[in-house]
């Protein structure tokens, strides 16, 4: 396949997998829209009014950016496990691509770009939002950072997701992979990278309280090392 | 002379868990065959299949298509294959349409090639109407049917069936193995397993018998069949005709595979 039709195979993949999340978004954008509400009502406006500033904010700014956070991990990671966990294991839909000529890296990367568009579309969205329950007081001082770290907060977790769809097999015990085949990367990484690191860089971004390059390059790091190898056991498990 | 359309070599899997499901085994289908794979419940047809596919990791041995091995030219060699595997398997809240077009894209074919071959090969198989019906409201011979339109829209130069008749009825069964007698006429390979072997011997050209991991007799249909056969006997003609016997190759399978 010459690199036009891995371009196509790559397409295909990211829009089945976007068309999907939008036929059901009851399940994929609705829950976060309605938690972050939740959020907002309950501890932004009764509680965060009792509160009053943090760091120079008031508490409903203050807790905008680990609300949006909040959106872009759950969904970036339970988006690949799903996606990839119902593929495998239900309805062996990945067999339809394993069959075909498409290899194994573009597979990965597949799966993850549906991720990543999921994660960034829902934090795009609980930070409209955010704006409406803060007044249009939110202030955004760089647009390209908080992309840049929606990026990576999305990359690392759906990465941890598809670790641990890829470990069914310890429920299942017939199927899918043995855990030592999965990277030590992605163990070790999640040790080594408090997630909070990101959100801590996401709120500097957002307040202009502070911002950690560190937190930039190590979510890069650690996003990257789980995806980084190929091997993974896509294959059938007793192969 | 042009390259054998499937040949293996060798071809040997042990399973992670100590199961040895294929000993040696040695094949060749030349272009352009109607090739039966029969073997009971457990013999290594599958796994033939799911080496040759990309879908299960061989021990060892070679495997090439059309000139083309597996791990070497692995691309090239899947571009040949159309697979229609025993079991359902995709995803049934998507449109059927949307299916097959997608397996086209898998292998780099653009939508806008896609699609109308998608249709044709849809309607030929009498699922015209169903294009955008979700894939869960077909019937089991329907589903099975999409499985073949999916197979088909790389426009594969073999077509390798895996149990594709499991649970059809006679008609439709019948109006499947007519579009596939159209295919092989046309010139595309065929690699078929099925249970139903009456279908088999009238349907292919040669035949080989795996059993428990090892091929047990290949060649020509007629040659095994005149090879094996028992000799008639006193009431065979009325026993076949009360339906108390099965087809000649039958009696060949079960003579092979009751014998290990």
């Amino acid at each position: 396949m010459d690199t036009y039709g891995k371009w196509i195979s790559f397409y295909t993949m990211l829009r089945k997998d976007i068309v999907r999340m939008f036929r059901i978004w009851v399940q994929t954008f609705l829950p976060s829209v309605i938690t972050s509400c939740l959020y907002f009502l309950i501890f932004g406006t009764v509680l965060g009014s009792r509160i009053g500033t943090m760091q120079g904010v008031d508490y409903m700014t203050f807790v905008v950016p680990g609300l949006v956070m909040l959106a872009i991990v759950i969904n970036a990671y339970s988006n690949t496990s799903f996606t990839f966990f119902q593929s495998k294991f239900f309805f062996r839909g990945i067999d339809e691509i394993l069959v075909s000529p498409t290899p194994p890296w573009l597979l990965i990367l597949g799966f993850i770009s549906g991720g990543i568009v999921r994660g960034v579309l829902v934090g795009a969205l609980v930070l409209l939002i955010s704006v409406f329950f803060t007044g249009l007081q939110l202030a955004i001082y760089n647009i390209l950072i908080i992309f840049g770290f929606a990026l990576l907060t999305s990359l690392y977790f759906l990465s941890r997701g598809w670790s641990t769809a890829s470990m069914q097999n310890q429920l299942t015990a017939s199927t899918s992979c043995r855990p030592s085949s999965l990277p030590r990367s992605s163990t070790s990484a999640a040790s080594s990278t408090p997630s909070t690191h990101s959100p801590l860089g996401r709120r500097a971004s957002l307040t202009s309280t502070r911002f950690s390059i560190s937190s930039t390059v190590s979510a890069t790091a650690s996003s990257a090392s789980p995806i980084s190898r190929s091997g993974y056991p896509l294959r059938s498990s007793q192969a | 002379m042009s390259a054998p359309a499937l040949k293996i070599t060798n071809l040997n899997k042990t399973y992670a868990t100590g199961t040895v499901a294929l000993k040696d085994v040695s094949l060749e289908i030349p272009e352009g065959d109607f090739f039966a794979l029969l073997g009971p419940n457990g013999a290594g047809k599958t796994t033939i299949i799911g080496i040759t596919t990309g879908l299960v990791n061989k021990t060892g041995g070679t495997v090439e298509v059309f000139g083309h091995n597996i791990d070497k030219e692995t691309e090239l060699a899947k571009m040949q294959i159309g697979l229609v595997g025993q079991e359902v398997n995709f995803n049934p809240f998507e449109k059927t349409l949307n299916i097959v077009v997608n397996q086209a894209g898998y292998y780099g074919i653009p939508r806008s090639v896609a699609i109308p071959r998608a249709k044709k090969l849809l309607t030929d198989l009498g699922l015209g109407e169903k294009m955008d019906q979700n894939a869960m409201t077909l019937s089991g011979g329907m589903k099975r049917r999409l499985m073949i339109a999916r197979a088909l829209v790389n426009e594969p130069k073999f077509l390798i069936l895996d149990e594709p008749t499991a649970g059809v009825d006679v008609e439709l069964r019948r109006g499947m193995w007519e579009y596939l007698t159209g295919l092989s006429k046309s010139g595309l390979t065929i690699l078929l397993t099925t249970h139903y072997l009456e279908e088999a011997e009238q349907l292919c050209k040669h035949v080989a018998i795996i059993n428990k991991g090892e091929i047990v007799e290949q060649g020509p249909m007629e040659a095994v069949i005149a090879k094996h056969h028992l000799p008639a006997q006193a009431g065979d003609a009325e026993a076949v005709k009360e339906g108390y016997r099965g087809s000649r190759l039958e009696e060949v399978f079960l003579k092979l595979t009751s014998e290990k």
